[in-house]
């Protein structure tokens, strides 16, 4: 046991010295070079390469949203769930709407479900985890009331969303206002003051429950228009489509991109949008394997375990700050 | 100093009241520009507080405050900053995730934001400039701050604080954390701003210190002003019974002069090597010795502290605690708890006590086996309490009950509750101690000195690491000085050992 911890730490004293992110783009050759040395003539066509990256904006834009909350040192459980629920209520509002209907009530819907959960964080004092999984029951129940458990088909006026190069574009656009957001902007720095320490950032007049809220906000907001992506890429929207493990996907990428899950540390895009491709490829290899669509949570799961083991960095585990210098 | 001018900081009949303690009682102080005040007085008397209070964290209660001749009260750290004031905080206020530059200006409106949109380029430029004028050039301000080695980051503190050229400087036992270059600086620092006409405010436990830079001190007792004297016209002992009320006896130190010991060994650390610290480290300790060991900063003796309780892995050596002829050999804290070494950390706040845990919770933890043996198996509340009871009485500690949270206890009785936590263990033969007086108040100090030779009578081997050479001389039976992670000399207990022979033997 000890020889695997201390493996453990030699790896995660080496990635505490790079930026973040290389995790990711490890990740990502070693699931290219596996699918294609697997099942080449499928795996490596363009089309499918194309499908892979169409697929990983989705995954990614939930999961730059998910880094809000995690550099303030919080979690959103709910985000799988806020993705399912935006994309039904977008779906519902497309009949008429169209694609300014569904993406303004789906948009709505995420933001407003993101400040909620922030606001019941932060006047309530209930830790964030509690609060959102909380959120994610009760939004899985009303997306099933609300649909009586039936999947809707995407109205075609709004469909144009999903296709093509549109999705890539969104995503493209998201990444680097996310980017922009969290490196250049004061709300940025309140959020990384925020997760190294509340009561400092409070007497350096940062406004912590309005950060705290605010954050929340963005994260629900893009786990919604996540959603609404996913809903138009594949025409029809379900409730609680695998909504855990939509989430799962999501924290394995943020993690990969090396952000923190003590708070303030990492945030890096690039390796969330890189992340995002990674964990692409590995759903699609998996599909184009053969296994089992049940059984792929397993091994998301397992990836999750192993990268938050090597990149949380030890002085939050056992304050033992003598070995990483 | 006779100005004509405004004072730079005043306050008046300043009070704060924290449930039943009153922390500052109706304090005057009045701080001229250009003059360095001292401000000094034990854990509690009242000047965090009143620092607090003059960096806007916290409110008053009754008083009033005036700078520069103008009503002054700040509401938070960044309205006191915009009006002109500068704090270097205790080990606190900085963002390690963030870069050097976003840190320099924390909590200041500054002149790169616009509509929340920092304009970095200009930003860097502007820190890089600002580190070249003091002098630093090996600081990239677009590294997170956490990157940089302790010094360098408290380095960055000391210049964020000076670099705005305040009217008024608070600084905070800083120098507690300083290398001795950025002492330096500080004090150089310090020196150039009163001669432009800068008001400091100068609070330190390091009397010496507190005398060599300010024109006058304060001095607090319990919440209130006690007097405020030249410096010229005391001496630090002269300032130690005014913080403690009344003359402290020469028996601050150990009175004996001879070096004592057993004959039997307790201790044997055998070729330490620690990747980056140890280099072969060799000695023994015998039951009822104190073994001080010194050295410059980086020289091992803080990592030599971990590495005897286990916490730090060891590249190769050994540590053998030796009971009636059997040498056991102490793998890591577990068995080095288990049999018998008791380790109190360098920084009792974040490595040697469960801050948000009740004085019982932490005086028992060490004591778990010894309390199920008693309770049969199970831990009763009953024998906890009875056991923390013990440890608070036998130590003094000043608190409400066992039940308190260590987090509302004053620095001196925090160090109490961490060293009554060890001697809680019936099976304790070894204590390592790491500045066990570090930041503490002179009554809690000359305590743990007395305690420390109960301890030895009692035939307790302590290892004695300590950045205060009078301390290691007045207590240790042998002096072991490291350097560049080894034993560098040795001195015995004696009447002539001198400070000098130890500087001499750590450069």
């Amino acid at each position: 046991m000890s020889r695997l911890t201390n493996g453990l730490d030699a790896v995660r004293h080496r990635l505490a010295n790079t930026q973040g992110g290389y995790l990711s783009l490890l990740a990502l050759v070693v699931f290219v070079v596996l699918f294609a040395s697997i099942a080449p003539r499928i795996f490596l066509t363009g089309s499918n390469l194309y499908r892979v990256l169409q697929h990983s904006v989705v995954t990614a834009v939930s999961a730059m949203g998910l880094t809000f909350p995690l550099l303030l040192g919080g979690i959103d459980l709910s985000i799988g769930a806020v993705f399912a629920f935006a994309g039904i209520v977008g779906a519902t509002f497309a009949v008429g709407g169209g694609l300014a209907g569904m993406l303004g009530a789906g948009l709505v819907v995420g933001a407003l479900i993101g400040l909620l959960n922030g606001t019941l964080h932060v006047f309530l004092r209930i830790p964030s985890f509690v609060v959102t999984l909380g959120m994610m029951l009760m939004l899985q129940a009303a997306g099933v009331l609300l649909t009586g458990g039936r999947e809707i088909i995407l109205d075609k006026s709004a469909a144009g969303l999903g296709s093509g190069g549109v999705l890539i574009i969104i995503g493209a656009l998201i990444a680097a206002a996310t980017w922009f957001v969290t490196n250049n902007t004061t709300f940025g720095e309140h959020l990384r003051s925020i997760g190294n320490s509340e009561p400092v950032a409070k007497e350096l007049g940062v406004p912590v429950r309005a950060v705290k809220i605010l954050a929340f906000g963005m994260c629900g907001l893009l786990a919604g228009l996540a959603g609404l992506l996913n809903t138009a890429y594949t025409h029809f929207a379900v409730p609680d489509p695998n909504s855990l493990t939509y989430l799962l996907s999501a924290m394995v990428v943020v993690f990969l991109g090396g952000t923190s899950i003590t708070g303030s540390e990492g945030g890096s895009v690039w390796g969330i949008v890189i992340g995002a491709i990674a964990i692409s490829v590995l759903e699609n290899g998996m599909v184009i394997v053969g296994v089992p669509s049940l059984q792929q949570p397993i091994y998301i799961g397992l990836i999750l375990l192993l990268v938050v083991s090597v990149t949380t960095k030890r002085i939050a585990l056992g304050g033992q700050r003598l070995v990483i210098k | 100093m006779q100005t004509n001018r405004e004072p730079a900081i005043e306050t008046h009949e300043v009070s704060k009241t924290y449930g039943l303690i009153e922390a500052v009682k109706q304090i005057s102080l009045t701080v001229s520009p250009g003059e360095v005040r001292g401000l000094v007085g034990e854990n509690g008397a009242g000047k965090s507080t009143l620092l607090k209070m003059l960096c806007g964290i916290t409110h008053l209660d009754s008083g009033s405050m005036r700078k520069g001749g103008e009503a002054y009260a700040p509401h938070s750290m960044v309205q006191a900053y915009a009006s002109g004031l500068s704090i270097i905080l205790q080990e606190v206020g900085v963002i390690p995730s963030l870069s050097v530059a976003a840190n320099m200006y924390l909590g200041r409106t500054n002149e790169f934001v616009r509509a929340g949109v920092i304009q970095k380029r200009r930003l860097h430029a502007q820190v890089e400039q600002l580190l070249r004028d003091f002098g630093v050039s090996h600081i990239d301000p677009r590294m997170p701050l956490g990157r940089l080695s302790a010094e360098d980051q408290k380095f960055i503190e000391v210049i964020r604080a000076l670099a705005f050229r305040p009217d008024v400087l608070l600084v905070d036992e800083t120098s507690a954390a300083l290398p001795a270059d950025g002492c330096d600086l500080l004090f150089e620092r310090i020196a150039q701003m009163k001669s432009e006409g800068t008001a400091i405010l100068f609070v330190s436990h390091r009397l010496r210190e507190v005398l060599q830079v300010s024109d006058t001190v304060s001095v607090l007792r319990d919440g209130a002003l006690v007097t405020t004297i030249e410096s010229a016209e005391t001496d630090p002992s002269g300032l130690r019974s005014l913080m403690v009320g009344r003359s402290l006896s020469d028996h601050y130190y150990r009175s004996d002069q001879a070096a004592t010991r057993t004959d039997s060994v307790a201790l044997s650390v055998e070729d330490l090597h620690l990747e980056g610290s140890l280099n072969g480290v060799s000695f023994e300790v015998h039951a009822g010795e104190i073994v001080g060991i010194g050295g410059l900063t980086g020289c091992g003796m803080h990592p030599l502290g971990k590495a005897i309780f286990g916490l730090a892995k060891r590249d190769a050596g050994a540590v053998r605690i030796h009971k009636e002829d059997r040498a056991i050999h102490a793998k890591g804290p577990v068995s080095a708890t288990r049999h018998g070494i008791g380790y109190v950390p360098r920084d009792r706040n974040t490595e040697g006590l469960m801050l948000t845990s009740s004085i019982r919770s932490n005086i028992c933890l060490p004591s778990h086996r010894q309390l199920q043996r008693q309770g049969r198996g199970a831990i009763l509340k009953r024998h906890e309490r009875g056991l923390s009871r013990k440890g608070m009485e036998q130590l003094e500690i000043k608190a409400s009950s066992i039940e308190q949270l260590v987090t509302a206890l004053s620095g001196g009785n925090r160090q109490k509750v961490a060293l009554a936590k060890w001697l809680a263990r019936e099976e304790l033969s070894v204590l390592v101690l790491d500045c066990p007086t570090r930041g503490i108040d002179v009554g809690v100090k000359a305590y743990i000195y007395e305690l420390m030779e109960r301890l030895k009578e009692r035939a307790l081997a302590i290892v004695l690491i300590s950045e205060e050479l009078p301390e290691l001389i007045g207590m240790s039976d042998r002096v072991l000085i490291m350097k560049d992670g080894t034993i560098a000399r040795e001195f015995s207990r004696s009447d002539g050992l001198e400070e000098q022979q130890l500087i001499e033997a750590m450069i």
